[in-house]
């Protein structure tokens, strides 16, 4: 148990720096000309959606909620590869989801509904598995956020030197 | 040979020892059901324990069932008849209804009927032997007694009818027993389809319980809720503070409001990095970090920026309850073991960022680690 969840910190940790640098790279260059608000929120965002995939990876892909996490990913950055709004669903897919809510919330609408909007992929799930998933995903997380906060405190203290 | 006066002449003491013969030969019938149980069906050795406590449930239940029986039937001629005519009649079907009545629907899978057939003749004879031993006759061939009994039976047109009454009634009971029977089999298969252990320990465990609904939907359900709750509990010892809370809902309540927390915790430290890493960015665009004195500190910049960051860092620690105090307390304890891992990276980062440019502009932001951890080794890989 406590060795699956150090090799797990090990590469989460492997992956989110990666992904850090490569948001560091400079082909960004161009956003110190933006609001600086600005660009900080869109690297947020970048960054915390870089933390979940890699995470998402570095669980492996048997099970659920990290195939949900990392097609829900993919499917994000096709849309921003078309050069399309983030925000813009098409038309088909607006339907589709829209009955999936109507059958999700039409399901149960207490806690376990709340529980499924927080777990990737909860939706499609039935109660034992959703469960079962939020097990594995709570356990990630809190090696996500030990990382992160780890990270996090390395960088401001060093870079404040 | 039997004869009117002999059968009249019974009166009820005679009956009653019948019944303890007939339960004893039913005992003893259990046992030999047992054996065979064990040597026919080794795959499924688990059923063992289930037939025994049915066992038990259904000794308890039988004698009350054949006193029924009995007085459904006053004579004692007709008392000695059914279970005779019956495997005249349908010799399977009959060992079949002797096994329902014994075994509560357990073992009335159609192979093992099919195998119980060859050993009719001699249980029946038991039967008829008993019987006979207690109206004082004298032991002759089985087989025999009852070809000569059938035909005085039929001999009777009463008697007959009665008993072409009993025999449908105990065909019907039969039919029942075969359907409860197949049921069971599909449910088996499926259970064996899926085959894994615990599953098959599930079914056991959902099953052996007494004076619940056996359909398959309520089996199915009473899984289901079992699944659940062994998930809560696994979940209670992930979550902490959870183990106080009892009540599926205060659970799930606890459950979600620890995603949250983390979820919003992760938002909060990607604006972390994002706010720091800028500072990195400019520190790779000019020479060090050192060259932003007028730099506001993270909060102050996080909040001149963008107030909504504070008021969520603000509220981050407003609503963290105690068990976040905790997480926290523990993140601070394992940071610094963790910038040990994070820097033991470091390493490799840089040799993957070896053909990046601006591997030149990272290399004073490593060295201020490889400072603080000289013991990692990590001089060659800058050299």
């Amino acid at each position: 148990m406590s060795a699956t969840t150090e090799q797990l910190e090990r590469n989460f940790t492997h992956r989110f720096l990666t992904s850090l640098r490569r948001i560091n790279s400079p082909d960004s260059k161009t956003t110190t000309t933006h609001a600086a608000g600005l660009v900080i929120r869109r690297r947020s965002l970048r960054i915390k959606r870089a933390a979940y995939s890699s995470m998402a990876r570095a669980a492996g892909s048997h099970r659920a909620w990290t195939r949900a996490l990392l097609s829900r990913a993919r499917s994000q950055r096709r849309r921003q590869q078309h050069d399309v709004h983030p925000n813009y669903i098409p038309p088909a897919q607006r339907r589709k989801s829209s009955v999936k809510r109507a059958a999700a919330a039409g399901r149960e609408m207490g806690r376990a509904g709340k529980l499924r909007g927080l777990v990737p992929g909860g939706s499609r799930m039935e109660m034992g598995q959703l469960l079962e998933e939020t097990a594995h995903y709570v356990q990630c997380l809190a090696v996500q956020v030990r990382v992160m906060q780890a990270v996090a405190d390395h960088f401001s203290s060093s870079s404040s030197m | 040979m039997l004869s009117r006066e002999h059968t009249t002449c019974m009166d009820m003491m005679s009956v009653l020892e019948r019944q303890a013969a007939r339960f004893k030969w039913l005992q003893q019938q259990q046992q030999q059901l047992q054996l065979k149980d064990a040597t026919h069906l080794p795959i499924m050795p688990h059923f063992q324990g289930i037939f025994s406590q049915l066992e038990t449930g259904s000794m308890t239940t039988l004698p009350q069932h054949g006193g029924n029986h009995h007085l459904l039937l006053p004579s004692g001629f007709e008392f000695l008849a059914p279970p005779d005519q019956v495997v005249s009649h349908h010799p399977s079907l009959g060992i079949d209804h002797c096994l329902s009545r014994t075994s509560s629907c357990h073992m009335t899978a159609a192979p093992a009927s099919a195998r119980a057939a060859p050993e009719e003749g001699e249980e029946d004879a038991v039967v008829v032997m008993m019987a006979e031993g207690n109206g004082g006759r004298g032991l002759a061939d089985g087989s025999n007694k009852r070809k000569t009994e059938n035909e005085e039976i039929r001999g009777k047109k009463r008697v007959k009818g009665e008993m072409e009454v009993e025999s449908s009634r105990s065909r019907s009971e039969e039919t029942n027993c075969r359907e409860d029977s197949t049921q069971e089999e599909t449910q088996k298969k499926k259970k064996k389809g899926s085959s894994s252990g615990d599953e098959k320990q599930d079914y056991i465990h959902v099953r052996a319980r007494r004076g619940q609904a056996t359909d398959s939907h309520s089996l199915a359900e009473r899984a289901r809720r079992e699944k659940i709750s062994r998930k809560m509990k696994c979940l209670q010892d992930l979550v902490p503070g959870c183990n106080k809370i009892t009540g599926r809902a205060g659970m799930l309540d606890e459950i979600i409001n620890y995603v949250q927390s983390l979820q919003r915790q992760v938002e909060f430290l990607s604006m972390k990095l994002a706010a720091v890493n800028p500072r990195l960015e400019f520190s790779s665009d000019k020479l060090s970090g050192k060259e932003f004195p007028g730099y506001p500190s993270f909060p102050t910049a996080m909040s001149s920026m963008f107030p909504g960051a504070a008021s969520l860092a603000q509220l981050q620690q407003l609503a963290a309850s105690r068990e976040m105090e905790n997480l926290t307390t523990n993140h601070s304890q394992i940071s610094s073991e963790k910038t040990q891992t994070s820097s033991a990276f470091s390493p490799e980062l840089c040799l993957d960022s070896s053909s990046f440019p601006q591997v030149q502009v990272h290399q004073p932001f490593w060295e201020a680690d490889s400072q603080s951890f000289q013991d990692m080794g990590f001089h060659r890989y800058q050299g």
